[in-house]
């Protein structure tokens, strides 16, 4: 599942050692092992992998599984409902007839691929967490919790429910592991010469809507630009592995968690969805 | 907590470069670039909707009258589609978008949309899950647009609640539930925005419940006023409501207001009480329901009110858009108010005061006033719900609705869509219960008696129709009318068609099939110098404009 190393080579930007990916596969592996997982590995390898690809993270058919909030944040009753009936008419289809034990294992193992359910301890101090997050980290010039801070990233009111340490501490350093296509720079010179970069809210064959971290959107016709590149990175830091202590960084994820596990708000699940039609 | 242009904050910044497309947008009310929504509440005191619409009815006026002038009468056949957006969750679309700097808001249930205005493509949207458990209106999740200001969009949920929302990318602000205690209150307008307030009502008139409006702090969502439009026991008014019926007698207020700087004075209308057919429980007049309320939008204050069903028994709701004309009436400039009413009536009113001026029967079919006498009052017939049934017209899906009037200070006529129909209305004494409607008992058509839709313009300075034009169709449409600084008149005609027609002649110029039931209401802006109309059908969403 050597997945991570693969979708973030080659991109020139400073990136932490693999020792983060080795350790985060030891995790899944781990929690794979706990959820008696064996058996919903197998399954899922054999009946979701071909759509969904081999860790969840999406495929050519099917979207990613193991990241899209509205997904994480179905209840697991409403996984296996949809796993077993299938979603008739858009292409995911029903595997009641593996029988409800099948369906829950498969169900089961697909929480190890989102990172959700782990309910060890979390370390670190949520009070030093929001410190930093409004603070010296400066998370909230792009993120939004409880409706303070920045509006150019993902809201993280609720990111954190449910979700486990090390799922939350790979996000923050390792941002660029598994980037949503909406979520990537991209960078684009006009026809004139100038240059902008942001992130591509809209695009088609002619026009491009790119949102710059100022907020505006500028509506660019293709013709107009003489170069668009898609990067596989965020916008989002790369370096707060190095930039916070250990101990910042638990205090980071225990905010996280702790907030989304007291928000009874709906924010974060499905916000920012793309239109995906 | 707003925000401002701050200052990037990584290497990542547009390097020399200062905005593509800046300078083109011209005329728009807002201040800002192209791509950027930033709606300060002076903007939306002007009264020429040129290529931004940035509020409900476009402007506090409620003309819904485009100053835009590239399509005329000339070239209005040309029209072609622009662009369909397709939402994938509403029931009928019943929203207005929103436009402002080339940024769309739109609305679907329980969602909000920023589009690209010229293309149509979704730049974010925000959702949550429809509520559950709802009752009538509010059951059917339906929504009809945002408010916005400086860089934030308001919106209601099916359950009541108002969401702010950063306008750049949907995130949720605040969130507030606003209508509690009974759990039959919902909500489906559109918010108003006057100075720093967000101005809110409900559904739920047909259900029981207690109507208002609330106005909000914009910046943090902290209830400024509340007016009930129900008095308590003790209050002028309250002796229709006896015991504890006040909590149940309607009076909703589920469309946006309009308003009058100058007077700084709001106008809001309220629906029918509750229960819709049974009258005997809430003897009297029924205030504040069937009214225009004329409200102080800093205090909540009540000015002055005119009630055009007075003990309403038909669902009469007076919901309508109350539209504000400043012209000559009678000699003489006036303040005037103008509304076509459900009940089958079109009235001018002073606005300064609520005096009545004229009413004018506008639907040939009417049994349950014989006039409108000089004071403003109905005089009544004996055609009341009974246990056996009675033929009333105007029916109960009223002689107009919700869907826009338009007034054009072109040809200064006023445009509204009308429905001639007839019901026969059953009334049996029921009591109140939470979780199901309170209309005590219905209303259904006589067999074989076909309803049918007409484009109506009348010229209230002489009291009479311009023009009538009869629509072909199955009468389900609620689509409403705007009107062009050119001599247009748009709108969603009977047969699931988008149409426009010369506004003094009434005769039809183009007309293009939208293959959907139309539910909502057309509107007008214009994007890198190109007027676009947009009208949303069925669950589509779908602009025009010139090759
Ligand atoms: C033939 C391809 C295919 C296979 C095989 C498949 N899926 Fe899907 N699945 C889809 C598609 C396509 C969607 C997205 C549907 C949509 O448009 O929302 C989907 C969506 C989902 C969703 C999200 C549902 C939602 O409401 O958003 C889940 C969960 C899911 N699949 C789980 C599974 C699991 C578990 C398996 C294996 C047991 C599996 N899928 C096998 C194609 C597939
Ligand atoms: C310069 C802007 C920026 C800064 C600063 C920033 N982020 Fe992010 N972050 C992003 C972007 C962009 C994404 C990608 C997802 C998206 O498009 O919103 C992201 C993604 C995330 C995610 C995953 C969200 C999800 O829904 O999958 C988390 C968690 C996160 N950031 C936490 C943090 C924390 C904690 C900090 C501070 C230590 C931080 N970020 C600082 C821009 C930023």
């Amino acid at each position: 599942m050597g997945v991570g190393s693969e979708r973030s080579g080659g991109l020139g930007v400073v990136r932490l050692g693999c020792w983060v990916v080795v350790l985060l596969l030891g995790a899944v592996a781990w929690g794979q092992e706990k959820a008696g997982g064996m058996e919903g590995a197998r399954l899922f390898s054999a009946n979701c992998a071909a759509c969904h690809g081999a860790d969840g993270h999406g495929g050519e058919r099917a979207p990613s599984i193991a990241t899209l909030r509205n997904v994480i944040a179905m209840s697991d009753a409403e996984l296996v409902t949809v796993v077993g009936k299938g979603l008739p008419g858009v292409g995911m289809p029903g595997f009641g007839y593996l029988g409800d034990e099948k369906v829950r294992q498969v169900v089961a193992y697909l929480r190890v691929l989102q990172g959700v359910g782990s309910t060890a301890q979390v370390k670190g101090d949520a009070g030093s967490g929001r410190a930093l997050f409004y603070g010296k980290a400066e998370c909230s010039k792009c993120h939004m919790v409880d409706g303070e801070g920045g509006f150019i990233a993902a809201g993280l009111s609720t990111y954190g429910k449910g979700l486990s340490a090390e799922a939350v501490r790979r996000a923050i350093v390792e941002p660029n592991y598994d980037v949503e296509r909406g979520s990537r720079v991209v960078e684009v010179e006009t026809s004139d010469g100038r240059r902008l970069s942001g992130m591509a809210r809209a695009e088609d064959n002619f026009t491009l809507d790119l949102q710059t971290e100022d907020g505006r959107y500028h509506f660019l016709a293709k013709t107009d630009l003489k170069s668009v590149r898609h990067t596989t990175h965020t916008m989002m830091p790369d370096d707060y592995g190095t930039r916070l202590s250990g101990g910042e960084l638990d205090d980071l994820v225990n905010f996280l968690i702790a907030t989304g596990s007291a928000s009874g708000s709906e924010e974060g699940v499905g916000k920012r969805k793309h239109h995906d039609q | 907590m707003r925000s401002g242009r701050w200052v990037s904050l990584i290497a990542l910044v547009l390097v020399g470069w200062l905005g593509v497309g800046a300078g083109l947008a011209q005329g728009g009310a807002s201040a800002g670039a192209r791509g950027e929504v930033e709606v300060r509440s002076s903007d939306l005191l002007s009264t020429v909707l040129r290529d931004d619409w940035p509020s409900y009815n476009g402007d506090y006026t409620g003309r819904r009258y485009s100053s835009l002038d590239q399509v005329t009468p000339a070239n209005a056949h040309e029209l072609r589609a622009q662009w369909i957006f397709h939402s994938r969750n509403a029931g009928v679309l019943e929203a207005t978008p929103e436009v402002v700097n080339g940024i769309m808001f739109f609305t679907g249930s329980n969602d909000v949309y920023a589009l690209d205005a010229a293309t149509g493509k979704v730049l974010w949207h925000h959702e949550r899950p429809v509520t559950e458990g709802l009752v009538d209106d509010a059951s059917g999740h339906i929504n009809r647009g945002v408010a916005i200001l400086g860089t934030r969009v308001y919106m209601e949920t099916d359950n009541a609640h108002l969401l702010c929302l950063d306008a750049r990318s949907g995130m949720l602000i605040w969130d507030v539930l606003y209508a509690s205690g009974n759990r039959n209150y919902g909500a489906t307008s559109a918010p108003l925005i006057v100075k720093d307030k967000v101005l809110v009502g409900t559904s739920g008139g047909d259900d029981g419940v207690r109507g208002f409006v609330a106005a909000f702090d914009a910046a943090t969502g902290k209830e400024v006023w509340r007016f009930w439009t129900i008095p308590v026991p003790g209050e002028a008014g309250s002796s229709s409501w006896p015991g504890e019926m006040y909590l149940h007698g309607g009076g909703t207020t589920w469309m946006p207001g309009t308003y009058d700087p100058q007077l700084n004075t709001i106008f809001w209308g309220t629906s029918n009480p509750s229960p819709d057919f049974d009258g005997s429980v809430r003897p009297g007049d029924d205030l504040y329901t069937d009214c225009v309320l004329a409200l102080d939008p800093d205090t909540g204050k009540l000015k002055w009110h005119f009630q055009f069903t007075p003990h309403d028994l038909y669902d009469y709701d007076a919901t309508e858009t109350p539209v504000l004309v400043d012209a000559i009436y009678e000699g003489a400039p006036r303040k005037l108010l103008i509304e076509a009413n459900r009940n089958g009536f079109v009235y001018v009113l002073d606005r300064t005061n609520g005096k009545f001026l004229s009413a004018k029967q506008f639907v040939v079919e009417m049994n349950w006033a014989k006039g409108i006498d000089g004071a403003g009052r109905p005089i009544r017939t004996e055609n009341i719900p009974t246990t056996e049934g009675t033929r009333v017209c105007p029916g109960y899906a009223g002689a107009t609705n919700w869907y826009s009037p338009s007034y054009s200070e072109q040809t200064r006529l006023f445009y509204f869509m009308t429905l001639e129909d007839c019901h026969v209305y059953t009334a049996k004494t029921a009591p109140f219960e939470e979780g199901k409607e309170y209309y005590s008992t219905g209303a259904a058509h006589k067999r074989g008696e076909k309803a049918t839709k007409y484009l109506l313009a009348y010229d209230f300075a002489k009291g009479q129709f311009a023009w009538r034009n009869e629509q072909v169709g199955d009468s389900h449409s609620f689509a409403g009318v705007m009107s062009t600084a050119t001599g247009l008149v748009a709108f969603g005609d009977d047969a699931e068609e988008f149409e426009i027609v010369n506004a003094t002649t009434g005769k039809a110029l183009w007309h293009f099939n939208v293959g959907q039931p139309l539910h909502a209401s057309p509107m007008s802006y214009a994007v890198n110098g190109k007027q676009y109309f947009a009208i949303a059908a069925g669950s589509d969403l779908i602009a025009f404009a010139l090759p």
